[in-house]
């Protein structure tokens, strides 16, 4: 059962309920009450009527003393009062022990007739045949042997009770209706946002991230709407970063991909020639020199991966790195490139210690050193510096090589992206230095700021945090 | 022999064209970008260019669509293996497409192909004393001729296409037999000393240790 029919059957069970208990609690208040007033009416005027009648038949004897007192006499007294109390629908009756002497009330019980005394009245309230009657009976004190024996009609109680009960039935229908019409579109209302809240939650779980709820209300509903918005933002948001991750890993798995299809073409073109072919001398030392630079360069694709895999995997740990020591290192890694590529490693340093880690950070200038040595000529310098500015430690290589445009400037940092191809592939590169150098600077935090110019060099600096250092 | 242009930007790659096409006796150039390419065309009429689509300066596609080549039959040779590339090549006029990375006898038989349907030559090959033309399906030795069976005739046809290069019998005998041919490489060997015999190409038709066969003929 939906919220809205649970609330709008219980409010209207209720309602009924509670509607008609009142209504009859105030039916039978009423009705007793119009009952204990018509008795109090039909005590007093038997009462009324009782000392009358008494008082002509006491009044008859004194008069005709002589006359004897009997039925017929008894019965000329009381029918002109009977005959006027009937149009009231007051009826009277007179027994003389159980003989009746005069009646004009309906068929009574005759256990009426057993009052005792006068003061000793027997009141009884009856329904005859379809109409209700109010009997109240005692004998005459004077004339213990009579009993005078009054009954009103009260059926317009009874009547009275039916109607208002109808009245009471119609009323608790039409009030049904109109609350049942009223809840009904109240409940639409009130619900309609959780409808789309949850029309919504359906749409975003079957894949549309970005729906949102447009509610505008000051209530929990407004407040849940709101809620939802901003779980909807950051569920888009995650699924956004993941998507971007995952196209990220697929478009670094193609190009790895790309990238180890030159070598391998190299690999089995050359090791099938060698294998099958008549060839000279000269034909094997090219063919196993392509072999050889074949496999060079898978082993340093390879190696610069479990670099990069490595560094993702790693738990960073920030030491005091001593500058010094840290480009001493690098002069001695750096040594053999430099001179075969008859390149100078120029260091300068003005820092004493910087917070890093010592092997990544050396990984990240050897990386840029590489790329500035693949970058120069023959007999030009490389320079790393470390200073201070503005409070930020920087590590910077600048080399006066090649250079680049802003349009590769900005490629720069995706794996396998280079600037110049076969170049850098004559030279060992794999094109995954910066991607390189990249992480370990955001390892330590530190902001990658490339300037170059082609045909001028390239500087590349590393700006580290203020509190990196001291 | 035809005449061939290879551009492509990675050394090792072009050397590797270079050489297998060597084998089979191809005159072939050089050229490592879009701009070498385009000066060696300035004065050089090749019958067939084999062409990267990723080189420096000027890409494949870009040579293609300026119509550099003009009416010389193009082999887009790259390792650029998805569909929409291959489309695009062979829309843009390209006679094949190989992919890197390619097996020699794929690139010989392609070349092979291209240039039989675009520049017939006369096939006629003389190693010592015997003489083989293969257009004429005529083969002498000391200039009278030489029974061969169709087999034995494609056989020869095969060695010849890829001489200087082992064929390994399993190979043999697709080319020459067919994929569906269910027999031993035993057969291969019958037909190949039968050839040697009738041929008197003892010194010529080589058996390979663990390979197969190789014909080998001087450049």
């Amino acid at each position: 059962m939906k919220f809205w029919q649970k609330i709008f059957l219980s409010t209207l069970v209720i309602f009924i309920t509670l509607f008609d208990i009142a209504a009859f609690i105030l039916v039978s208040y009423s009705y007793n009450f119009s009952l204990k007033r018509e008795e109090d009416t039909s005590t007093r005027e038997h009462a009324v009527i009782l000392s009358s009648i008494e008082n002509s038949i006491v009044n008859a004897s004194e008069l005709f003393p002589n006359v004897s007192y009997n039925q017929e006499r008894l019965n000329t007294i009381i029918k002109p009062l009977a005959n006027y109390y009937e149009k009231q629908k007051v009826y009277f009756a007179l027994y003389e022990d159980r003989e009746k002497i005069y009646s004009n009330a309906p068929d009574f019980d005759i256990d009426l007739l057993s009052a005792q005394g006068s003061e000793n009245k027997v009141i009884k309230n009856q329904k005859i045949e379809g109409n209700r009657y109010f009997f109240v009976a005692s004998k005459l004190s004077s004339y213990p042997h009579l009993t005078f024996i009054y009954a009103r009609d009260i059926s317009e109680l009874d009547t009275f009770l039916i109607s208002i009960s109808r009245v009471f039935v119609i009323v608790s229908v039409v009030l049904c209706v109109i609350l049942g019409i009223s809840i009904y579109t109240i409940l639409k209302r009130l619900t309609r946002p959780l409808n789309e809240l949850n029309a919504l939650t359906s749409e975003i779980a079957s894949g549309a991230y970005t729906k949102r709820v447009n509610i505008n209300r000051k209530d929990e509903l407004g407040e849940l709407a709101q809620t939802f918005n901003i779980m909807a933002d950051s569920v888009e948001d995650k699924v956004n970063q993941l998507t971007r991750v995952s196209e990220n890993k697929q478009q670094f798995i193609d190009n790895l991909a790309h990238e180890m299809k030159t070598p391998l073409t190299s690999i089995l073109g050359y090791s099938e020639y060698l294998q099958k072919a008549v060839i000279n001398e000269e034909q094997r030392i090219i063919a196993t020199g392509h072999l050889y630079e074949a496999a060079k360069r898978l082993q340093n694709l390879s190696s610069k991966l479990l670099d990069l895999s490595y560094l993702r995997s790693r738990k960073i740990e920030l030491n005091q790195v001593d500058i010094q020591a840290l480009f001493s290192s690098l002069e001695i890694l750096m040594q053999p490139t430099l001179k075969e590529r008859k390149l100078r490693l120029e260091t300068i340093n003005h820092l004493k210690w910087l917070k890093g880690d010592e092997t990544l950070l050396l990984s990240l200038l050897t990386n840029l050193v590489e790329n500035a040595a693949r970058a120069s000529t023959e007999n030009e310098i490389i320079t790393v510096r470390a200073y201070q500015k503005n409070n930020h430690p920087i590590l910077e290589v600048s080399d006066n090589g090649c250079g680049m445009d802003t349009k590769e400037l900005e490629k720069i940092i995706e794996p396998f992206y280079r600037v110049d191809k076969s170049r850098s592939r004559a030279l060992g590169g794999v094109g995954l230095g910066m991607s390189i150098v990249a992480q370990i600077a955001d390892f330590h935090e530190a902001k990658l700021d490339i300037q170059s110019q082609q045909q001028q060099g390239t500087t590349v600096r590393i700006i580290f945090n203020k509190s990196i250092t001291t | 022999m035809a005449k061939i242009l290879i551009i492509e930007d990675d050394e090792a790659i072009n050397n590797l064209i270079f050489m297998n096409l060597n084998l089979v006796n191809y005159e072939c150039k050089q050229a490592y970008d879009g701009n070498e390419a385009i000066s060696i065309l300035e004065q050089w009429h090749p019958d067939l260019i084999l062409l990267d689509v990723m080189i420096p300066y000027i890409d494949g596609f870009t040579l293609m669509e300026r119509k550099i080549f003009q009416d010389i039959p193009v082999i887009f040779v790259t390792a650029k293996d998805q569909i929409a590339d291959k489309v695009k090549g062979l829309k843009l006029g390209a006679d094949d497409y190989i992919v890197k990375p390619f097996e020699a006898l794929e690139l010989l038989a392609r070349v092979e192909a291209v240039l039989r349907r675009t520049k017939p030559v006369k096939r006629k090959f003389t190693i010592e004393n015997t003489v083989i033309n293969l257009d004429e399906h005529l083969v002498t030795v000391d200039n009278k001729p030489v029974n061969l069976t169709n087999r034995e005739f494609e056989l020869l046809e095969v060695l010849i296409n890829n001489c200087n290069l082992a064929l390994s019998r399993e190979k043999l005998l697709n080319l020459v037999w067919g994929h569906d041919y269910f027999g031993d490489t035993r057969t291969v060997d019958v037909h190949i000393t039968k050839l040697r015999k009738k041929l008197r190409l003892e010194n010529h038709i080589k058996t390979v240790y663990k390979l197969g066969y190789r014909l080998e003929m001087q450049k």
